[in-house]
């Protein structure tokens, strides 16, 4: 199963924890800054696979790929297929691209909880329920355009394209 | 859709996300977030907050959360936002608390009844909120309460709600099996749901069931293959397509199932293999999810009952895995090939260049996937290499786990296959200095039993040798400033034993270090212990070698310390040693005698001996002996426990006993007086008080008085004595060993003036260096890398590889390394020989070339260079690796062939290389160089023969020759051939008898009745 899907960036702030197996908060942390220093230290062209035993126990690794300043990190045990895994990232990424047009990191944190129902609709109590992508997005918007019924107050937001250029 | 500024995030929470993104320092960003939280505190209690803006507040706790900070405070509101009715909002509430809280959370209680309702709404995606919760949230206990409307759900018109139904019970499945034990059929029925992702989401379930029971599921193996084949025909609707892959991850669970069905189950097994075929043929291997299924695929052959077409298959993927330039691939290709040589051992050998390349790569998680294949295919042939390969990662390491594992793996390879016990003792030297507290106790009381018993060869000079150069390496580790603590109760034990033994050093010269030892652990009691009797030891073999002692002012003190110390066991231990200085040469030889820790203590459980004294003293009217069990009070108990924990005490204690007055004076100051040699005897057994030697007394249970000299010669319970505090073993000192102790002692103390020199000489031949002077090798620039690999490879692989080469794969095998130089030179070769002046040698040179052309990449213009190499080469000859001698036996043709081009001859070579090693033997490897030469020159021209490049009339005949050379080389491989070096013969099967030789040459003059007890079980069972 899947134990843990983590999105963080280069610099090792987490943008999306979810973890399917309990852990406490402190944990969390200290699994979040155990992987990035992992990831950090990884040579460019080394493979996507990472051995976590002192963090998740044995026989379990995380796969992550690395997309411009982002990690997009699945921690699986031995019942998961490795190079599956990095197919789901790319399913992930693709669904969060065609949501966002062109994702970027500020996407992802500004809208977390919206990536969080994305991901919700692909990885479910640890398994992968869906990898078609447009069939996710389909499920999604369902779900937000029953939601803006009871949200017409949208708060428009100004100013994000000047801090967005400048980070 | 708004790329931002979506709808739940608030101008505030763009501002918080905002700051805490040009945060300059983590202080900064700490103080942002605390503000933030304070904010929140008060607002989230405020009266009357909309349910809009408890939402945010909500999503920002969620993100300070994820930040690392506690957000407790606000998970109430979380858990009350659930019950909202507006669907947006309870699905923020639903996000939030399966963030916030886990199953065991005493605020699940309050969502269970919103849970329950949800889950019967009409709108199916509060269904499915409630059942994404459901995953998270629910426990055993709160399982059953939102069962029933699960399964209710399986039902439900939505694929997607009967989809994550299943998904929930499969979650409560796993959480608590006996809670939806009763649905399992379920599971099977769902397989056939019309809809394939409701079927897919069941074959996750199913997974975990086959897993825990395959028998149960077997008859469902032809379901799965149907459901195979049909995913695999393209049969599902194209929006089942990944990347124009069907289902790919259908079909990699199925075959997950598939495995764990077939697994030793023929028949079963044979029903899946047209398709895996079929899988085979059409996965895409181009695409990264073609390439899963097809790893998958070899998963699955390997596990099922092996079909050999099918593994044919799968070893041709795992090729080209191992082969491609993607990390990732070549990851895959080594657990395959883990998997492939579980089946087919053979297979490695062809690919070693692919997993030395692994190996020495970059990429810490290949490096250590390729150790763990390393690992299982360990032989006493790779040993070394792979250890060594273990232990320089192990530097590298720095996170106690990974360290604990791979040291454990060291000492495990070491102990089955180390080729000797000098390269066990480095080995382990390593490990403690690496790992450290990391090691078990065991592995240090083995590594202590190894040196006192010796290399279980008859040859005491040997041994006392291996003693020294142990004595000498851990001076020489005291001077590293932090050493474990497992590392210098080894390094007190062996001071204390063999500190003196040679000569080199002066007894103050050792007790100094050891009083050092102890003064720079001043918090660690069992060093302390060890180092105090280490000194009492070395005074000992002092005062029995009949030279006065005199100690040193700091080794004073460590005893007044100890004799005032809060441990009872130190102090015993101190005062101890001061009794021992007041003692004769005789008495105090016969309490510690020299090199005696092998020694078996006798112990007489009847006590046989004390029956007069008992009678008399029941004649005097005492009270007759009362079963422990009949007294009252602890007071009896407590004094044997406390025997138990006294140590080294045995040597003096016994005293008491033998003083046949219920006032005994105190034990020591008896002891000279009462100790004539017979009585001596007598009295072992009342240092048997101690659980250990009851044991060692347990596995003989007819030891008898009788008959004591043969009954004290059996070394059974041997390890026994490696407990803690068996080293100053005295009792078992019968008069005749102890005669020839003494003559023993002097000994290894003459035999270190004159015999010192040529011992290390001789014993450089025999075992040890070799790995210094792989050490020193290594050292060497090198020029190519691949020759170094090609060794490497060979040293890892052993012997097939040899044939591998011969017989043509090899140069297939060669061809496709990319990036060396070996190919040109391959091509240039052939024609060269025929230009050269002697035609023989130079068909030799070039064809000889041509076989091991990996390892001799330079062009053939460039011979004179090639000497660079050949020393290198010929230093592992002299090796314990049988692999390693047979590449050297082709090396050195090139040596012969080189001879006429440049002014210097190889061996004049030789000798200079050699003229920087320690003690340098002059025989041996020169020796072997011209027997290799003979040897190799036929055979490689067989090389020629099939290769059929030249064919040489006068070649020809050699090439008949070469058969037998041949076989021979083989033969030697598998070490039976004659033509090993000494060392070879040293570690021959025949270990156990001079096992036996020695323990009879410790025992003179009397015959041992029974076998040793499997001494280096540990070590090479």
């Amino acid at each position: 199963m899947i134990l843990a899907a983590l999105v963080m960036n280069t610099q090792g702030k987490p943008r999306i924890t979810k973890f399917y197996v309990p852990l406490g908060v402190e944990k969390q942390q200290e699994a979040i800054r155990t992987i990035y220093s992992a990831l950090s230290q990884r040579p460019e062209d080394s493979c996507s696979f990472v051995e976590t035993e002192n963090i998740f126990g044995p026989d379990t690794k995380l796969v992550y790929k690395h997309f411009a300043t982002l990690y997009f990190i699945f921690v699986i045990d031995s019942s998961e297929s490795e190079l599956g895994m990095l197919d789901l990232i790319q399913v992930f990424v693709e669904t969060l691209d065609r949501c966002f047009k062109n994702v970027c990191e500020l996407d992802i944190v500004y809208n977390f909880n919206k990536v969080h129902t994305i991901l919700d609709e692909i990885v479910m109590g640890g398994q992968v329920v869906e990898t078609n992508s447009a069939e996710v997005l389909k499920a999604v918007q369902d779900i937000w355009k029953l939601e803006r019924v009871g949200d017409l107050n949208v708060p428009s937001v100004r100013g994000i394209g000047s801090y967005r250029s400048k980070s | 859709m708004s790329s931002q500024g979506g709808w739940g995030s608030s101008k505030e929470f763009l501002d918080l996300v905002k700051s805490i993104g040009e945060a300059k320092s983590k202080a900064e960003e700490e103080r942002i977030v605390a503000a933030e939280i304070e904010m929140l505190k008060r607002r989230i209690v405020e009266p009357d907050v909309p349910r809009k803006k408890m939402k945010e507040y909500i999503i920002r706790l969620v993100y300070v959360e994820m930040l690392g900070h506690d957000a407790s405070f606000g998970y109430i509101q979380a858990v009350k936002m659930t019950h909202d009715d507006n669907l947006l909002l309870k699905r923020s509430g639903y996000l939030a608390v399966t963030l916030f809280l886990n199953e065991d959370h005493d605020l699940i209680i309050l969502i269970v009844n919103t849970i329950q309702k949800d889950l019967k709404s009409d709108n199916y995606l509060v269904c499915c909120a409630a059942l994404t919760a459901v995953c998270k949230l629910l426990n055993e206990e709160t399982i059953p309460a939102v069962l029933p409307q699960v399964v209710e759900l399986l039902a439900h018109p939505k694929e997607l709600v009967r989809k994550k139904a299943v998904m929930a019970l499969h979650r409560f499945h796993q959480r608590s099996p006996s809670s939806v034990s009763h649905l399992i059929p379920k599971f099977r029925q769902i397989l056939c749901d019309k809809d394939p992702s409701v079927m897919s989401a069941a074959l996750c379930a199913l997974f975990d069931l086959v897993t825990a029971d395959a028998n149960a599921y077997r008859n469902l193996t032809t379901s799965f293959v149907s459901i195979l084949k049909q995913v695999v025909e393209h049969r599902l609707s194209k929006l089942f397509d990944y990347h124009r892959t069907p289902a790919p991850f259908i079909q990699i669970k199925i075959l997950k199932i598939l495995a764990l069905l077939g697994a030793g189950e023929k028949h079963t097994s044979e029903n899946m293999y047209s398709v895996l075929a079929e899988v085979l043929k059409r996965s895409d291997a181009a695409s990264n999810i073609g390439n899963a299924i097809l790893y998958e695929c070899i998963c699955t052959i390997t596990t099922i009952h092996a079909s050999p077409r099918l593994l044919e298959v799968a070893a041709e993927i795992t090729s080209r895995f191992l082969k491609s330039e993607n990390h990732n691939y070549k990851y895959m290709g080594i657990d395959a090939l883990g998997r492939v040589i579980k089946i087919n051992p053979d297979f490695a050998e062809q690919h070693q260049l692919a997993v030395i390349d692994c190996l020495e790569d970059p990429d810490d998680t290949l490096k250590r996937k390729t150790l763990d294949l390393l690992y299982k295919m360990t032989k006493s042939s790779n040993v070394e290499v792979i250890v060594e390969h273990m232990i320089s990662y192990m530097r590298t390491l720095n996170d106690a786990h990974n360290k604990t594992e791979l040291a454990s793996r060291v000492i495990e390879l070491a102990e089955r296959f180390a080729p000797s016990n000098q390269w066990f003792i480095q080995t382990m030297n390593q490990v403690f200095e690496l790992a450290g507290d990391l090691v078990p106790p065991k592995v240090a009381h083995d590594l202590m039993r190894l040196l006192a018993e010796g290399a279980g060869e008859d040859d005491e000079e040997a041994d006392s040798l291996l003693r020294s150069s142990a004595v000498e390496s851990y001076l020489h580790v005291l001077g590293e400033p932090k050493l474990p603590s497992v590392l210098l109760q080894v390094i007190c034990w062996v001071l204390g034993e063999y500190g003196t033994a040679d000569g080199t050093h002066s007894a103050d010269d050792i007790i100094g270090r050891l009083c050092d030892v102890a003064e720079s652990h001043p918090g660690d009691i069992t060093v302390k212990g060890y180092s105090i009797t280490a000194i009492t030891k070395i005074c000992a073999f002092e005062i029995s070698a009949g030279r006065q002692v005199d100690l040193i002012p700091e080794c004073r003190t460590f005893i007044e310390d100890l004799l005032a110390s809060h441990s009872t066991d130190l102090q015993q231990r101190a005062y101890e040693l001061q009794a021992i200085l007041a003692l004769s040469p005789e008495t105090v030889a016969n309490i510690l005698p020299m090199d005696a820790s092998c020694e078996d203590i006798e112990v007489d459980r009847n006590l046989s001996f004390l029956n007069e004294f008992v009678e008399s003293a029941a004649a005097n009217g005492a009270r007759s002996y009362m079963p422990e069990n009949e007294r009252a009070g602890m007071s009896t108990v407590v004094t044997g426990t406390h025997e138990q924990l006294e140590s080294s005490a045995h040597a003096l204690r016994f005293e008491a006993y033998e003083v046949p007055k219920p006032a005994a004076p105190p034990p020591i100051a008896a002891a000279p007086a009462a100790l004539p040699f017979p009585d001596f005897e007598e009295q072992k057994p009342e240092s048997s008080r101690s659980l250990r030697k009851q044991l060692a007394a347990d596995r003989e249970p007819d030891a008898d008085s009788l008959n004591p000299e043969i009954v004290r010669l059996r070394l059974d319970g041997v390890q026994k004595k490696w407990g803690r505090y068996s080293q100053p073993q005295s009792s078992s000192t019968s008069t005749s060993s102890l005669d020839r102790r003494g003559d023993h002692g002097s000994d290894q103390v003459t035999q270190v003036g004159g015999g010192h020199r040529e011992a290390v000489a001789a014993s450089s031949i025999e075992s040890g260096p070799v790995s210094e002077l792989r050490q020193i090798e290594r050292k060497k620039p090198q020029p190519e890398i691949s020759t170094e690999k090609q060794r490497l490879a060979a040293s890892l692989f052993g012997g097939p590889t040899a044939s591998g080469r011969f017989s043509g794969s090899g140069g297939a095998k060669v061809s496709s390394r990319p990036g060396t130089i070996v190919q040109p030179a391959e091509k240039v070769l052939p024609p060269r020989p025929s230009s050269g002046g002697s035609k023989e040698k130079a068909s030799d040179a070039g064809i000889s070339k041509q076989i091991a052309a990996p390892s001799i990449p330079a062009p053939v213009d460039l011979l004179d260079m090639s000497d660079d190499n050949v020393p290198r080469v010929m230093t592992t000859a002299p090796g314990n690796d049988p692999f390693k001698q047979l590449e050297g036996l082709l090396e050195p043709v090139t040596t012969s062939s080189a001879l006429p081009v440049p002014p210097q001859t190889a061996s004049m070579d030789l000798m200079s290389l050699y003229d920087g090693n320690p003690a340098p033997s002059a025989t041996g490897p020169v020796t072997t160089v011209s027997d290799l030469v003979s040897i190799a020159a036929p055979s490689s021209s067989s090389g020629a023969s099939q290769s059929s490049t030249n064919g040489f009339p006068s070649l020809m005949d050699l090439g008949d020759l070469s058969a037998s050379p041949f076989v021979e080389l083989t033969g030697s491989v598998q070490g039976q051939a004659s033509s090993k070096p000494m060392s070879q013969l040293k570690k021959g099967p025949s270990r156990q008898d001079s096992l036996q030789k020695d323990a009879a040459s410790r025992h003179v003059g009397v015959t041992p009745t029974g076998t040793n007890p499997a001494l280096f079980q540990d070590l090479f069972g």
